[in-house]
């Protein structure tokens, strides 16, 4: 009993500082500002499918993805397609590495030559912990009707070599590719692998 | 000059020659790698052990082979010579990493992967070579991402080795810490919904002292990495739960991963190895012995038939007793009527029983998920369900009185009353019944309950249904086999006699929950109730007097209005009243001359523990009426007082009247969740807790003294 009451504690205390979030459940809205001083809400993409990349430009493992150009060929070629909207969320504390202003932020989308929809700037790490992100890179994909399809790494190669990269199986595109055949997704639930999100202590 | 670097070429020789192979550490931003070797040659065809020792700057860390909720597991890629063999990396235990929210396993400050190394039986050169590449992760805030070439040269030779000097006495250490399977502890596995048990049984538990432990499994994303472990003692050992991640889409077969236990005693931490199958649905077993030695797990077919045959016996219980006898009257007005209509009832009643249990029980799962501290009965721990309570049921006796008449027509026997209304009546008897009826199931269903909470949900509710169904089968029996009715007496005039007898056993059910009220509010608040009651009986008079049915319809509408107003608004003041009254200050009253009963505290508790006194403790709550019972019937006898005098028995009160969590939490480290509940523990601070039944007399007590 006494174990069951610090479970049912434990569980609470969860529902906020560590949210585990269910392939299959609804995904949690929220509302974040962009680099541009644009608000988005989940809401408004309701009937396209939803991306939400978790990012950390000073990290090894976004580093990987992103200087062999693996992500942004990502962002670019779903974005591409209307029913795909691809949010990359920056989760770091002021003061945390991976924090920048808003200028800083977009002089980085460019220098990257990332095209996600939007950079979502979430310092409080509010929507970070809603979504129970752990990692950077994290990713997540939610349905046009608001349901989590997929969350875990971005590939099954967890390591900061580029090389790995051709050789991974990429399951972000695997569910993206799955879900617009409207498909089931094999691999809904991975394991993220990367630094930790820089949250405020 | 030539002749310096020729000496320090020598110099260098030598030191290798006598020391033990070449290596040289390498150093990346933050940690420092190098190759290490236990001892100071290879001999062909033999196993040795080597070690990729790193050494992180202060707060720096790698990773263990599961990283947890960030991060990358070392790896150690080899290049050997010819024939030659590595291991797999023997990872030590590691430590519990936290970066809040999240939680890494790792290491810190030192850390040596050891490596078996099996040399081929034919070596040809004067020595050998050992690469690595060696990847890894360094984090502090920050994590860089490391990887370097590392190498050894050993001498071969085929006399047996010497340990090298420098590292021989760390790597044995190190191996000395590996986790291990050992024979002396034997390791259970379980999985309820929301978390895995892990039993540490070992034979020799009284030379054992494991005043912490943490489980890192080997398989990633298993359990909910940054969730606090909780370990308990157990009877044969030591109990650790750690949550299971949501996200794990199936549960596997086998538990598998390193369980660290920090021990207060030599040689201090103790790593295993565990791979043990997964038991599932299985409770958390008590912490503790009771009386009868038991304290095993509940059977749930057990736990079933118990909830039922609890059921059945709810009817008997002194605080169903009052609605009990509203069902009587019910089945006598029924038994005037037509076999199938009685039969219809039977189950509709049935119906209003299951679904309050199903609600209530519910209602507790809900707050359960929600982590508040609550336990069965609880709902007679708010003022305001109380007050309600005691509401309805002064209305139902001034009704019984015949001060006015409801439209449930328990008392028109015999007057047309539509079969809607009727079924409605027979629904809500049969949730009044639950409702009253909870605060009894305690005495007999502490066990079932307890063991029902701790179940996934469909589990618990398996257990409330089988409560519920038991509590309705004598009814529904009676009902459907009317022939069992003709044993029940004819309506006559003796039924007015009975009802307002009833009327009295619920007034004196109000008058109990009133006292129960005035614990937990005080007497201003008490009052203003009784006011609302006052205000609640004048309404139901205006309502029998100007509403009954032979009025003319204007007097009859504004009767019925005007008393069922001030019946409403009677009922709300009470409530009100009662809802923001400022809890009365003490608890229960202390009661039982002779015996000195003091406050329970955990930290009393501990204090008496220290003493080396035995130590009783009287979980208990004004609302409870087994308790009441039990405390005057066993704690008024001299003989049990002269006891607690003789054996300076410390006797500890823990009133659980109103919601109290440290009393919630003391009562569940008992693996339960209602009272009554009597502990008793022996003089001297190793004695094991020895549950006391649920209804007590002084030979019980005094049994249980002797029995020390």
């Amino acid at each position: 009993m006494r174990n069951l009451v610090v479970t049912a504690l434990i569980s609470t205390v969860c529902l906020t500082a560590c949210g585990e979030l269910v392939t299959g459940g609804t995904a949690p809205g929220f509302t974040l500002t962009d680099t541009h001083g644009n608000t988005h809400s989940l809401s408004d993409f309701e009937g396209k499918f939803v991306v939400l990349e978790w990012i950390n430009h000073g990290c090894p493992f976004v580093v990987k993805h992103y200087s062999s150009g693996n992500m942004q060929s990502l962002q670019k070629k779903y974005t591409s397609k209307d029913e795909v909207v691809w949010l990359s969320i920056c989760s770091s504390a002021p003061g945390k590495q991976g924090h920048y202003s808003p200028d800083e932020w977009n002089a980085l989308i460019e220098q990257k030559g990332a095209s996600p929809t939007a950079v979502l700037i979430d310092e409080s790490g509010e929507v970070g912990n809603l979504y129970g992100a752990k990692t950077t890179p994290h990713i997540f994909i939610i349905d046009p009707q608001g349901k989590l399809i997929y969350q875990g790494a971005i590939d099954s190669i967890r390591s900061t070599d580029t090389d790995d990269i051709p050789k991974a199986d990429n399951f972000v595109a695997q569910a993206l590719d799955a879900a617009l055949m409207g498909q089931p997704i094999v691999n809904h639930t991975t394991q993220p692998y990367g630094c930790s999100v820089k949250y405020a202590n | 000059m030539k002749i310096t670097s020729r000496i320090f070429i020598l110099l260098l020789a030598f030191s290798v020659l006598v020391q033990s192979g070449y290596s040289a550490p390498v150093k990346s931003e933050h940690v420092e790698a190098e190759l290490v070797s236990a001892v100071t040659s290879v001999q062909p065809g033999e196993s040795f052990l080597v070690a990729v020792r790193l050494k992180m700057d202060p707060h720096w860390h790698t990773y263990w082979k599961n990283p947890g909720d960030a991060g990358l597991a070392t790896s150690i890629d080899w290049d050997l010579p010819a024939g030659f063999e590595a291991s797999e990396i023997r990872w030590p235990p590691p430590e519990r990493i936290a970066l809040d929210p999240l939680v890494n396993f790792g290491y810190e400050d030192e850390v040596f992967l050891l490596t078996e190394i099996t040399a081929t039986a034919s070596i040809v050169n004067d020595s050998v070579t050992l690469r690595a590449a060696v990847k890894w992760l360094e984090c502090k805030e920050i994590c860089l991402p490391a990887k370097v070439k590392l190498e050894l040269t050993l001498p071969v030779s085929s006399s047996r080795p010497e340990p090298d000097r420098k590292w021989a006495q760390k790597l044995a250490e190190a191996r000395a810490s590996l986790p291990v399977k050992s024979p002396s502890w034997s390791i259970e596995a379980a999985a309820d919904e929301t978390a895995f048990l892990i039993y540490a049984k070992t034979e020799q538990l009284g030379g054992t002292d494991m005043e912490a432990a943490a489980f890192f499994p080997f398989e990633e994303g298993l359990i909910v990495n940054a969730a606090p472990q909780e370990w308990a003692r157990i009877d044969e050992g030591y109990l650790l739960r750690v949550k299971r991640s949501a996200q794990a889409s199936e549960l596997p077969e086998r538990l598998t991963g390193v369980l660290v236990m920090d021990s207060s005693l030599s040689p201090g931490q103790l790593a295993l190895e565990i791979d043990a199958p997964i038991r599932q649905g299985l409770s958390a077993p008590a912490g503790t012995s009771a009386q009868d030695g038991g304290g095993e797990d509940i059977n749930p077919f057990l736990a079933i038939a118990f909830a039922f045959l609890g059921g059945m016996i709810l009817n008997l219980m002194p605080c169903v007793f009052p609605v009990l006898s509203i069902k009587i009257l019910g089945l006598v007005n029924q038994s005037g009527s037509e076999a199938d209509h009685a039969r219809k009832h039977g189950w509709i009643f049935a119906m209003g029983v299951l679904v309050s249990f199903w609600v209530l029980a519910g209602t507790l799962l809900l707050l359960r998920a929600g982590g508040e501290h609550i336990g069965w009965g609880f709902q007679l721990q708010s003022p305001a369900i109380l007050t309600i309570l005691a509401s309805v049921l002064f209305a139902l006796g001034l009704s019984l009185f015949g001060i006015f008449e409801i439209g449930l027509s328990l008392t028109s026997v015999g007057s047309g009353v539509s079969a809607r209304t009727d079924a409605a009546g027979s629904f809500f008897s049969g949730i009044l019944a639950t409702v009253v009826a909870t605060p009894c199931t305690a005495p007999f269903m502490g066990a079932a309950l307890g063991f029902a909470l701790t179940q996934p949900a469909w589990m618990s509710m398996l257990v409330f249904t089988a409560l519920g169904a038991g509590m309705a089968l004598p009814y529904v029996i009676l009902t459907s086999h009317p022939r069992y009715l003709r044993f029940l007496p004819k309506p006559g005039p003796w039924m007015e006699t009975l009802k307002q007898v009833m009327g009295f056993i619920l007034m004196a059910t109000v008058i109990w929950l009133l006292w129960v009220l005035g614990l937990q509010t005080g007497a201003g608040a008490l009052i203003a109730v009784l006011g609302g009651l006052l205000m609640i009986a004048v309404g139901a008079w205006i309502l029998g007097r100007w509403g009954a049915i032979h009025r003319m319809k204007k007097v009859r509408t504004a009767g019925y209005v005007f008393g069922l107003a001030l019946i409403l608004l009677g009922a709300s003041f009470a409530v009100l009243a009662a809802r923001n009254a400022r809890p009365a200050a003490a608890g229960l009253e202390v009661e039982g001359e002779g015996i000195r009963w003091e406050k329970y505290t955990p930290e009393r508790f501990a204090e008496v523990r220290a003493e080396n006194r035995p130590v009783f403790i009287d979980f208990t709550a004004a609302w409870c009426l087994s308790c009441q019972v039990n405390e005057r019937v066993a704690f008024s006898s001299r003989e049990v007082q002269k006891k607690f005098e003789d054996l300076n028995v410390a006797a500890l009160k823990a009133d659980w009247t109103q919601r109290d969590e440290t009393v919630t939490k003391a009562l569940a480290s008992y693996g339960r969740n209602s009272v009554p509940l009597y502990v008793l523990y022996a003089a001297g601070t190793d004695s094991d807790p020895v549950l006391l039944p649920e209804i007590i007399t002084p030979q019980i007590v005094l049994n249980a003294f002797a029995d020390l």
